[in-house]
């Protein structure tokens, strides 16, 4: 709730003003134990926030001023029947809680703001120099980051352009590798995975066909059985049937058709499961996802469902084309 | 003298008057803090400083006069709402049926011809 006079966007002689007032506060409710001090003031500074809302930033001072004057003096505040307290500072244990809330919020408010910032870049920056190991700095400065962010959003201080240059950088980084690989891995290795299984599988399925045993031998050039052995149709021959060109481009085309698959499949998957969670992708993509909402996923999850029912309809059609159903 | 007695009375007249009107602004619905003060603010002659009115509601909130509830808000951070507890809105009658005697009280009074 508590917010600094950073947040408000004071110019450097108002958030003076507004520092002195709450200390005029603080000293003019000490001594007064049915009011708690931390809540007025917090109060108040909801209050000047309120009454600032509008102005043009950095607020100058005559225009906190007219909010204090509305205000009043602290020194009116006390309930009716009580008096003032005196004007000297009232015990030596109120000033010492009253300086060591200054030491803290000055810490807040000035360069300790900074510290993750600068931190996670300076771990950033080593990584790029101690090239080789980059990924693990980039991992550490990746934290860092996040947790400057965290802060940052917790206390209500504004990313401005210099935070985000000293936080985004591995955040970026780290979250378009997470973007990648999510999308991409996956389809791509199980494009890769079955292309080759389907090659070797045809290359021994070629080879036991043409009346040889035991394993068929390894060729850097895939058409090398198919030029020994021209007569000797495979299943796979079979299922490449209906994609149009040479050898060359069917395998190409076919090889294009399963990644199609596989990337409407995983992108059901992941846009579904988007829709579901979107907590979960804010909360792995934060800031960068901005204000992720589920429609967007579920509306690509559904779109890739269509889209893999049409797939399958035409590998059906492949696989009865080819005899295999 | 007679100026300085004034303003002396005056202030500690409208400070009673406002504590029956902090309590009396959250008869019917919770509020939000900076709402009770532009609310209480808009009444001529009852609230000398805006600020006046925070440590009221501090000071009856340690009292259990009144709780408060944090709501979101969608023009920035949470909002601190205040709303009458029980014994807030007891004391709120007692306070109101007092007023009511006095208020009668003092208009018999100070319609009575000079002599």
């Amino acid at each position: 709730m508590t917010q600094t006079s950073a947040d408000l966007g004071l110019s450097a002689a108002a958030e003076a003003r507004l520092a002195e007032y709450l200390v005029q506060v603080r000293a003019a409710l000490t001594g007064v134990p049915d009011v708690s001090p931390d809540e007025v003031e917090a109060d108040i500074r909801e209050h000047v926030e309120n009454e600032l809302r509008t102005a043009i930033r950095p607020v100058a001072l005559f225009v906190l001023e007219a909010v204090l004057k509305r205000l009043g003096p602290p020194t009116q505040w006390l309930p009716a029947g009580r008096a003032a307290p005196p004007a000297e500072v009232p015990s030596l244990l109120g000033y010492l809680r009253h300086r060591a809330r200054g030491v803290v919020g000055a810490l807040w408010r000035g360069p300790e703001d900074w510290r993750l910032p600068y931190l996670s870049f300076a771990v950033f920056a080593l990584g790029v120099v101690a090239f080789p190991l980059f990924p693990l700095f980039l991992i550490v400065s990746y934290f860092l980051s996040r947790a400057g962010i965290a802060v940052a959003k917790e206390k209500q201080i504004p990313i401005d352009a210099g935070r985000k240059w000293l936080l985004y950088p591995p955040v970026v980084i780290v979250g378009l590798v997470l973007l990648l690989g999510l999308t991409l891995l996956a389809p791509l290795g199980v494009t890769i995975a079955v292309c080759g299984n389907a090659v070797d599988a045809d290359q021994q399925e070629r080879w036991e066909l043409a009346g040889q045993s035991g394993l068929a031998p390894r060729f850097r050039d895939n058409t090398a059985l198919m030029k020994r052995y021209p007569a000797v149709v495979t299943t796979l021959d079979r299922l490449l049937i209906r994609f149009p060109g040479n050898r060359t481009t069917k395998e190409v085309g076919g090889a294009l058709f399963v990644g199609a698959g596989a990337f409407a499949a995983w992108g059901a998957v992941i846009g579904l499961l988007g829709a579901r969670f979107p907590g979960s992708v804010r909360a792995v993509f934060d800031p960068l996802c901005g204000p992720f909402e589920g429609r967007g996923a579920g509306r690509v999850g559904l779109t890739c469902l269509l889209l893999l029912a049409v797939w399958c309809g035409f590998a059906v059609r492949i696989l009865v084309d080819a005899g295999l159903v | 003298m007679d100026a300085d007695f004034l303003a002396n009375w005056t202030t500690q007249m409208r400070k009673g008057l406002l504590e029956l009107c902090v309590l009396a602004a959250l008869k019917a619905r919770r509020m939000y803090g900076y709402d009770i003060v532009k609310h209480l603010s808009a009444i001529d002659g009852l609230v000398m400083g805006e600020g006046t009115i925070y440590p009221i509601l501090s000071r009856f909130k340690k009292d259990g006069l009144v709780e408060t509830t944090l709501a979101e808000s969608s023009e920035g951070p949470a909002r601190k709402y205040y709303q009458l507890t029980p014994r807030g809105r007891q004391l709120l009658g007692k306070m109101l049926a007092a007023w009511a005697e006095v208020r009668d009280g003092i208009e018999a009074v100070t319609t009575e011809p000079l002599l």
